[in-house]
């Protein structure tokens, strides 16, 4: 194989031009293959993080209408449940009305139920005994060039005396790892700060989250569906994953958006690679019929043929994803809070691509030189 | 001039002999247009179904720095304070044209792809119907105040099911009947339900609302409203035109738009590039010719513009093709674009001004992608392209 390369760079060359400009569609083909995809695969990661033990109970009916709190208490004395505590939250922003971040408000407990959200040692202490203590993301926390100790006012929902800023104390930026990446945006408050200051309705809980025994979740979460059956406010609990798919599939069906432009893009991307193959192929009949008088067997010209589409395909990949891995934490952020970084998995995805591209590309040209008699190729028909 | 005509009325003729590379440029721009009009059509669609749902004869009262309506909440003091306001609308019998505006969320199962999505259930008052004469009943019956019943919007019955007249669903613990259909002008309205908003109110337990829809005597009564609010600091409460904040909301829903805007410049940039490859392969295969026409003595202007004009008339074609595809697609689908509980259910229509924009677009791209293969094929030695 090695020995066909010259040829194969010989013909990449012959027309530099053409290659290197059918190199770049190519890679403007892969460079969104690379960000929608890349995104899409990172969903599925973020997804696959899930916990399975972690459960999320909610109001039946809709999420928004709330539970009372009481029920937290109730569910804890429920048989499996290792562990329950409820959230709030709020959206606000600083300074900047157009950049909402989400302000999620914990109860003891969190920090242990999350371990994703990781502290520097003394920080959970020290942010129970401050009522108005906030604990940003470090991305958050990068954006605004906010430091611990800073005193920070954010716009959010109406309070009860009638005012929408809210005042923080900076105690501590927590961090995460790369798949959990998305929650850098938000900003930890204090549950009791939110359900005292803010004008709805106190008392009021949206979520309980619940740590269940291992291997019991689904029979643990019939549990606390059947506890509070007949009650005003009947439940319906999930696990985590369950409740992220259905988030992920409320914004929109992504997955099909994207499976739809990717394929238009890269269809039509195959469509003119393929087209400047037959036409390079066209252009050298006479060269490959050399060729083959030389006693080169129809595989081997097959093969040149495959490695000269593999080139360009390859090229323009790498261009196209690097470009992707490049645009990423500029360009997802404005699509999605979750993904901001494309998984690794997406160069293989690309390869799959490439390979599969490349083949398809070879098909009509060595068609044709297995059909053509070296005498007609040598006349150049 | 004369040159120029004739120059590209030949190579237009020339084209079926390079078929192959033609081709491959008209689905090059195709597939650029198609997914760009797809995407135009879904986010103009979404852009159009909120603005048509604002006049700017209207007012919209909200809390001081909510940004939407869900984050609002104004009290009785701050209804009793808005319907005495000069500027505002009267009613047939002088009272102030004011509507009080309360939703709440269910979720309801798509029809088609079986996912749960919040649809909004609005609670407004008797004038809202006397002043909104384009609110008409298309079945069933009006609802009655003082009952659990409400009227349906129709794109909102086409998409979700379980929404027929006689079916209940569940609010708050309380069954809510659907005694109506409606439709309002393709407005918001009609991805959701109606109902009224003292009966809504009584379910919340509660006495305030989340908004209010103020109809103004004239455009330019905004701002006594505006005014009389502003003397009332304590209140905290703020006026919106209503076209200010719907766009506002349109804004909030702009992810699609920023989409539309990375997926297009992408895939116009590989459409250029496909465009650039053809056209040049084009100049070479007509190297003789045009080293002829030189010889002839014609002018380089004829050989540019002969060469742009293939390219246009290509990416046209292109754009043609790709606008036709999405037409064949989409045209006439309804879609829901999810919010967090408010779902926009509208009707694709791919519009003569998405046709518009997707040929601009590829008009553009051809010409770009031109440039440098005409620049070539005026700058070709006559002596060594006859030689071939």
């Amino acid at each position: 194989m090695v020995r066909y390369l010259p040829i194969v760079w010989s013909a990449l060359r012959r027309k530099p031009v053409r290659s290197v400009v059918t190199a770049l569609s190519i890679g403007a083909a892969f460079m969104l293959f690379g960000l929608l995809k890349g995104m899409t695969l990172g969903f599925d990661a973020w997804l696959a993080e899930m916990s399975e033990t972690r459960l999320y109970v909610q109001n039946r009916t809709l999420s928004s209408y709330g539970m009372p709190i009481t029920y937290v208490q109730q569910v804890k004395e429920i048989e499996g449940v290792e562990m329950a505590l409820t959230m709030n939250g709020m959206g606000g922003y600083y300074q900047d009305e157009k950049n909402t971040f989400g302000i999620p408000a914990v109860m003891e407990g969190f920090f242990q139920m999350f371990p994703e959200v990781q502290l520097p040692d003394g920080a959970e202490a020290e942010f129970w005994t401050l009522r108005t203590a906030a604990i940003p993301g470090r991305s958050l926390a990068e954006k605004y060039g906010w430091q611990v100790g800073d005193h920070i006012p954010v716009i959010g929902i109406p309070r009860v005396d009638g005012s929408t800023t809210w005042e923080f104390d900076i105690v501590a930026i927590f961090d995460t790892d790369d798949v959990s990446a998305g929650l850098q945006q938000q900003m930890i408050m204090q549950y009791e700060y939110l359900n005292q200051s803010a004008s709805n309705t106190p008392d009021t809980i949206y979520t309980v989250w619940v740590e269940a025994a291992p291997g019991r979740a689904n029979e643990i979460s019939q549990r606390i569906d059947d506890h509070f059956a007949s009650s005003t406010s009947p439940t319906s609990t999930q696990t985590e994953r369950e409740n992220a798919e259905n988030q992920l599939q409320r914004i929109g069906d992504i997955e099909f958006f994207v499976n739809a432009v990717v394929g238009a893009s890269l269809f039509t991307i195959l469509i003119v690679t393929a087209g400047t193959m037959v036409q390079s192929m066209v252009e050298r009949i006479p060269e490959f019929a050399v060729l083959k008088s030389f006693g080169f067997e129809i595989k081997a010209l097959a093969l040149i043929t495959l490695l000269e589409s593999f080139g360009l395909c390859l090229a323009g990949a790498i261009l196209g994803v690097s470009a992707a891995y490049a645009a990423a934490p500029w360009v997802l952020p404005l699509l999605n809070p979750i993904v901001t970084q494309l998984p690794l998995s997406l160069t293989w995805n690309a390869l799959g691509v490439v390979l599969l591209m490349s083949a398809i590309c070879a098909i009509w040209p060595t068609y044709r030189l297995a059909h053509n008699s070296v005498v007609d190729g040598l006349a150049g028909r | 001039m004369k040159q120029a005509i004739a120059v590209t009325w030949i190579n237009l003729q020339s084209i079926p002999r390079r078929i192959g590379a033609t081709l491959v440029m008209v689905v090059g721009i195709a597939g650029v247009v198609g997914v760009l009009s797809a995407m135009l059509t879904l986010t103009q669609g979404l852009a159009g179904t909120l603005m048509n749902s604002s006049s700017p004869l209207r007012a919209v009262m909200l809390s001081e720095g909510a940004h939407f309506i869900g984050v609002s909440s104004l009290s009785p003091e701050h209804i009793q304070v808005t319907e005495t306001a000069p500027g505002v609308a009267r009613l047939a019998d002088e009272k102030p044209a004011v509507s009080r505006d309360v939703r709440v969320s269910v979720t309801l199962v798509g029809k088609e792809d079986g996912i749960r999505k919040g649809v909004v259930i609005r609670g407004l008052s008797p004038s809202f119907f006397e002043m909104r004469t384009d609110v008409q009943l298309t079945g069933g019956r009006m609802f009655r105040s003082g009952l659990n019943e409400a009227i349906i919007g129709e794109q909102a019955q086409r998409q979700f099911a379980g929404t027929d007249i006689g079916d209940t669903i569940d609010v708050t613990g309380h069954p809510l009947q659907i005694v109506g259909t409606f439709t309002s002008g393709g407005d918001w309205y009609e991805s959701g339900f109606m109902m009224d908003a003292q009966t809504l109110n009584a379910a919340r337990k509660t006495t305030s609302v989340h908004s209010l829809i103020i109809w103004l005597e004239s455009e330019a009564a905004f701002t006594e409203l505006n005014d009389h609010v502003m003397a009332h600091p304590t209140l905290k409460f703020q006026a919106l035109r209503e076209p200010d904040y719907y766009q506002r909301l349109d804004d909030a829903w702009s992810t699609m738009r920023r989409l539309l805007m990375i997926v297009g410049s992408i895939m116009a940039v590989g459409g250029l590039f496909c465009a650039f490859n053809v056209m040049y392969s084009a100049v070479s295969a007509r190297e003789v010719e045009i080293a002829t026409y030189k010889a002839l003595g014609f002018g380089a202007s004829g050989i540019l513009v002969s060469v742009v004009v293939e390219s246009v008339v290509v990416g046209g074609l292109g754009a043609l093709l790709g606008t036709g595809v999405t037409w064949l697609l989409f045209q006439g689908n309804t879609v829901t674009t999810g919010g967090w509980d408010a779902s926009v259910v509208h009707t694709m229509d791919v519009s003569l001004w998405v046709l518009v924009q997707g040929l601009v677009a590829a008009v553009g791209i051809a010409v770009l992608g031109a440039i440098i293969p005409a620049w070539r094929a005026v700058r070709l030695p006559v002596t060594e392209a006859l030689r071939h």
